[in-house]
């Protein structure tokens, strides 16, 4: 049996973990970070090898849509398309963001990530010792990290659209899910490609073992311990980057001063404004 | 009231909740709150101490180990120092010997500034997982007169030079008398940010019925001991008459009412004695014990009936730490 996979940069786990479900299988994978990227000739390539395969799973709320990779196109060429969820997450590490800067995202020292309270900190003048004691849960109530809504996550809205359960892990009782927000940990990538499978009718031939996280091989954010303590779930605070890079947040701070401290303009995000406001009300 | 044995006399009438067993309870305040805290933790109720070690270092006297606190502005600064709001800044005090203590909890001495310094980090810790944790915070009121920082505004339980003075002279203090507006403004505030950290706790105030050792208002002792008592209990009544998860008990009227002819009032004129205090615990146990604490409480009472016996014919306080002990009057 031929299978295809098309998705972001989480169809790598999905596709290990349906190969940990099922015995003779060729699966084609293809993954939206690289068909950005593509020329229309490799698209078309790609596409192919889409054509003669028995089933498809793709994700159809990617925030960008690259023909004839969608529903319509897939369609085209195979009767059985099921969809998985986009898996985003943002109440386990709400401090945790993306900062356009000059047009492009801003690197730092937990590459695209950022947290709104150390930039914050940084450009009302505090100091990083200061900005480090602002890490609590009053703090996180001022801003909202604690207490969300779960069902208002964008996991929450896709998973239920799609048909897919994942309320053991928003509650907590599967541990932690998310190594940043846009980056799944493998538990609940696992989980998915598993419904998926169900979905698609199709028997598995083994218990299947969760597969190794590739994700986890990049950025993995801690989630911080009052949040993680709502969740019940334990988690050090270690922000972790490439190639073993483990930071505390001493050095979290440390170093994304330095950053900030190079920029010609200033930062600017909702989030980043939301702490800025914190700081000024209630810090003196 | 003299027409009944004054034993009788609980002037307690209802009070907005019930202490449960699953309620785990904190106390800070002035000296008198240290009375509390320890029949609390006798009476079988469920005491939360967040920072441990030996009593003689200064441990267990509280949940974590931050000393008297007399003012109500001292309470807010304290909340503010453990979540990061305000800088804790100043500078250790020396003793005589040599040693070093923090200025915020004087008794606390350390070997010099920076294991003061390291320890506040670990204690300001605590001291938020005090405030996280705890479902019943009873605090008791003691006093309007304090201490602040002229540089900072940072307030600090005693007056500098008493049990340890700053490195540099210590006229960077100066002295204040809070009123009435500003101590329910301070409490409001403090009420509101626990609640921010803890959605569900209640607060008990009390108002220490120990009065003024020493007063630094140009007047008698005795006028700034009735207007400091006046005030904070003029505080207590408008936040627990706005606010239906604060509940006022009046450890003050049990132990100053006229019925009991200053009978619990120790040899100085001034502290409480044991039998005092045993019996505003018993007023409090009958009335904030919920069904399911009954019995431990009543233990608990009996438990201390037969310690009475012995310890309150000494007067024996029973180690209470009073910072204001150390003024050389």
């Amino acid at each position: 049996m031929k299978i295809g996979i098309y998705g972001n940069c989480q169809s790598n786990g999905f596709a290990d973990s349906i190969y940990s479900f099922l015995d003779n299988i060729e699966i084609h994978l293809y993954r939206l970070n690289d068909a950005i990227k593509a020329s229309k000739d490799e698209l078309r390539r790609q596409f192919e090898g889409f054509k003669d395969c028995d089933i498809i799973f793709y994700q159809p709320t990617l925030g960008t849509q690259i023909e004839p990779f969608d529903e319509q196109g897939f369609s085209s060429v195979c009767d059985k398309l099921i969809p998985y969820p986009h898996i985003a997450f943002r109440s386990l590490q709400p401090d945790c963001h993306h900062i356009k800067h000059d047009g492009s995202w801003l690197k730092g020292p937990m590459g695209p990530y950022h947290s709104a309270i150390i930039a914050a900190g940084y450009l009302e003048g505090l100091s990083p010792h200061r900005v480090e004691r602002l890490f609590n849960s009053y703090t996180y109530h001022k801003l909202e990290y604690l207490g969300r809504k779960l069902s208002n996550e964008v996991l929450a809205k896709d998973a239920k659209a799609l048909g897919y359960n994942f309320d053991d892990f928003m509650l907590g009782k599967r541990g932690k899910f998310m190594n940043t927000v846009n980056h799944p940990a493998i538990n609940i990538i696992f989980s998915s490609a598993e419904q998926a499978l169900v979905k698609a009718g199709l028997k598995l031939s083994k218990e299947g073992c969760q597969p190794p996280d590739r994700l986890a091989k990049f950025y993995v954010w801690p989630v911080y311990t009052e949040i993680s303590d709502q969740f019940g779930i334990i988690d050090p605070m270690i922000f972790s980057a490439p190639k073993g890079v483990n930071m505390s947040l001493k050095d979290m701070i440390s170093s994304s001063f330095d950053v900030y401290s190079s920029l010609a303009s200033p930062l600017n995000t909702a989030q980043i404004n939301d702490a800025r406001n914190f700081i000024r009300s209630d810090i003196y | 009231m003299a027409s009944i044995p004054a034993d009788d006399v609980d002037p307690v009438t209802e009070t907005p909740f019930k202490i449960l067993e699953r309620d785990v309870i904190a106390t800070a305040g002035s000296c008198f709150a240290q009375h509390i805290a320890r029949v609390i933790q006798e009476n079988g109720f469920n005491y939360l101490i967040t920072e441990d070690g030996s009593e003689a270092d200064g441990y267990r006297v509280f949940p974590a180990r931050f000393g008297n606190i007399y003012t109500v502005r001292q309470l807010l600064q304290l909340f503010d120092r453990a979540y990061g709001l305000s800088e804790p800044s100043l500078p250790g005090w020396f003793r005589k010997d040599g040693t070093c203590a923090d200025p915020f909890r004087p008794n606390i001495v350390f070997e010099d500034s920076a294991a003061m310094k390291s320890d506040q980090q670990v204690h300001l810790a605590a001291v938020r997982k005090m405030f996280e944790q705890c479902s019943i915070f009873v605090f008791t009121l003691g006093l309007t007169e304090g201490w602040r920082s002229k540089e900072t505004g940072m307030i600090v339980p005693i007056a500098p030079g008493v049990i340890a003075s700053p490195e540099s002279s210590s006229d960077k203090y100066e002295f204040y008398n809070a009123s009435v507006s500003d101590m329910v403004s301070d409490m409001q505030e403090f009420i509101a940010k626990i609640r921010s950290v803890n959605a569900s706790v209640r607060l008990i105030l009390t108002v220490s019925p120990v009065s003024l050792m020493a007063t630094f208002e140009n007047r008698h002792v005795l006028v700034s001991t009735i207007y400091s008592k006046s005030a904070l209990r003029v505080v207590a009544e408008e936040i627990s008459q706005s606010d239906g998860r604060v509940a006022y008990f009046p450890s003050y009227e049990i132990i100053t009412g006229q019925h009991n002819k200053y009978r619990f009032m120790a040899s100085d004129l001034r502290e409480v004695t044991r039998e005092g205090v045993d019996h505003v615990m018993h007023i409090f146990t009958n009335h904030f014990l919920g069904g399911d604490l009954e019995d431990a409480g009543k233990t608990g009472v009996e438990k201390n009936s037969a310690k009475q016996d012995t310890q309150s014919a000494s007067e024996d306080l029973y180690d209470i730490v009073c910072d204001e002990e150390a003024l050389d009057l």
